[in-house]
């Protein structure tokens, strides 16, 4: 049995629970867990329903590292024997890590942010910073992780939804998102002067799956009078809107691999501290158009770059051709490095 | 001895252009000396720098410079601005003179064309320079001074020189 232990959260976002799915789906797993702290509101936990299990009751919380793993412990009763334990969390670390693998055959971990103290037996990190096995990176992940640790690491263990019906496509001239729980709203000035242009582009705008109700009426009634503005509750899948989009605007989350996957022209929000990849980085998976957060305020800049990058839409794919993430190999990768 | 190549622009080098443009030695001898805001860049890179001719200069598969050229028409006149961005935080005057040397085979190569550079006048360096690449002092009676002057944005602090291929 594979257990999943995982973030997933309003505020931690969907990431974690994309990643953890492509991982069970390269690795062709088919007797897992997913164990979440609590229930939430979501059209993937429905689908997950057998799948996923409940650490914590409504009225209690997360204290620390320590008496999460008794609770991962008790739920789980896991067998050294024969169970594998996966985490992905970035509240959960070392201590975490130490006490989960006396009762775990391997203990696999997720992980961004590479500076932190690790108990793994294997560590994944698909930063696109350490596709050029650089050993100066190697040698600090080693220091800070178990002896004999095996690393998976770069564009070529890339975790991101790949699953989507390939005859579908819903076409637009752009697509907006940011990220499974991040506002909307936050591009509101840039939509709403781009509606008002003279080609009446066709505009989707993605409310990702955890993002709160309030946010969502509130979006709804700001865009009512705009006919060209399509807004999207909560989709299962973004693949078939990215599919069908002239240029894709998002945050710089998973979805950025995803879009390059798909060679879909981007223009990518740097939004919170591990979105903060060197440009180079980025390069890698073909996206060369990256702006701050703080950047959003120029809206009207922003319009105008949207509608250049259009216009050049062909030369942005030229650029994304060599870069995109290949689904096959990293499939075969997996199976290579983890043979359970 | 050392080993120069040049290689052309393209998309690819957009980020890269930007952060050799922000060292301070470019800002120091441009017209704006401000940082320039990726965004500003984004919008200028589609629509300037696709009209411009610009390679890297290598030494030692190392960027040292970029070379550039606007190509822009005046009536019956061909004009060429040239520049060069360096690569580097600090430049050696080997590597300066080397490079325009390779920018002059360059621009030596386009026939019937004015070729104009533009030098801070406390650039002590190429204003000793100048004449030697085969540049002349561009005078404000000749028939293109005030063209390029607003074309290429001309401070005050510059002069402008020229030569015909």
């Amino acid at each position: 049995m594979f257990f999943f232990r995982i973030d997933l959260s309003k505020k931690s976002g969907l990431g974690h629970y994309f990643r953890v799915k492509s991982f069970i789906q390269h690795l062709k797993i088919k007797e897992y867990k997913i164990i979440v702290d609590k229930l939430i509101k979501s059209p993937f936990v429905e689908d997950e329903k057998k799948n996923i299990q409940f650490l914590y009751k409504p009225n209690h919380k997360f204290i620390n590292e320590k008496q999460d793993a008794k609770n991962f412990l008790r739920l789980t009763k896991c067998n050294s024997k024969v169970d594998f334990v996966i985490k992905d969390s970035y509240r959960l670390n070392y201590i975490w890590e130490k006490t989960i693998s006396k009762y775990c055959k391997k203990i696999i971990i997720i992980d961004d942010f590479p500076n932190e103290k690790h108990y793994a037996d294997y560590y994944i990190n698909h930063n696109p910073e350490f596709d050029s096995n650089n050993k100066n990176h190697l040698n600090n992940l080693r220091a800070k992780n178990k002896k004999n640790c095996k690393f998976l690491l770069g564009k070529n263990f890339a975790l991101f939804n790949t699953n989507y019906e390939k005859k579908i496509k819903i076409t637009s001239d752009f697509v907006f998102y940011n990220g499974g729980s991040g506002s909307p709203l936050v591009y509101e000035k840039i939509i709403i002067k781009i509606s008002k242009e003279i080609n009446k582009f066709n505009i989707i705008l993605i409310i990702g799956p955890l993002v709160k109700d309030k946010t969502y009426k509130e979006t709804v009634r700001k865009f009512k009078k705009f006919k060209n503005v399509k807004i999207v509750y909560h989709p299962k899948n973004i693949l078939n809107f990215l599919n069908g989009t002239k240029l894709f605007i998002s945050s710089a989350g998973i979805s950025m691999f995803e879009s390059s996957c798909l060679r879909i022209p981007t223009l990518l929000f740097k939004m919170v501290k591990n979105q903060s990849l060197n440009d180079h980085d980025y390069e890698k998976l073909g996206h060369y158009f990256i702006l701050e957060k703080k950047d959003l305020k120029y809206s009207a800049k922003i319009v105008t770059l949207l509608k250049l990058m259009i216009n050049n839409r062909a030369q942005i794919i030229d650029l994304m051709r060599e870069s995109a993430p290949n689904i096959k190999k990293i499939s075969n990768n997996y199976k290579q490095k983890l043979k359970f | 001895m050392s080993n120069f190549i040049t290689v052309d622009v393209n998309d690819k080098s957009v980020n890269k252009y930007l952060f050799y443009k922000n060292f301070y030695i470019n800002r120091k001898f441009s017209a704006s000396k401000k940082i320039i805001e990726k965004i500003n860049h984004y919008l200028w890179w589609f629509q300037k720098q696709q009209l411009r001719k610009s390679f890297f200069i290598f030494k030692n598969n190392i960027p040292i410079f970029i070379s550039t050229c606007d190509y822009v028409s005046f009536k019956k006149y061909k004009i060429i601005y040239s520049g060069l961005i360096s690569c580097t935080p600090e430049t050696n005057l080997f590597d300066l003179l080397k490079s325009i040397k390779i920018q002059n085979d360059y621009l030596n190569g386009k026939k019937n064309h004015y070729c104009i550079i533009s030098i801070d006048k406390n650039n002590k360096v190429l204003m000793k320079h100048w004449k030697y690449f085969g540049y002349k002092p561009l005078l404000s009676s000749l028939d293109f001074f005030e063209f390029c002057k607003q074309e290429f944005n001309i401070k005050l602090n510059y002069n402008l020189y020229y030569k015909k291929i």
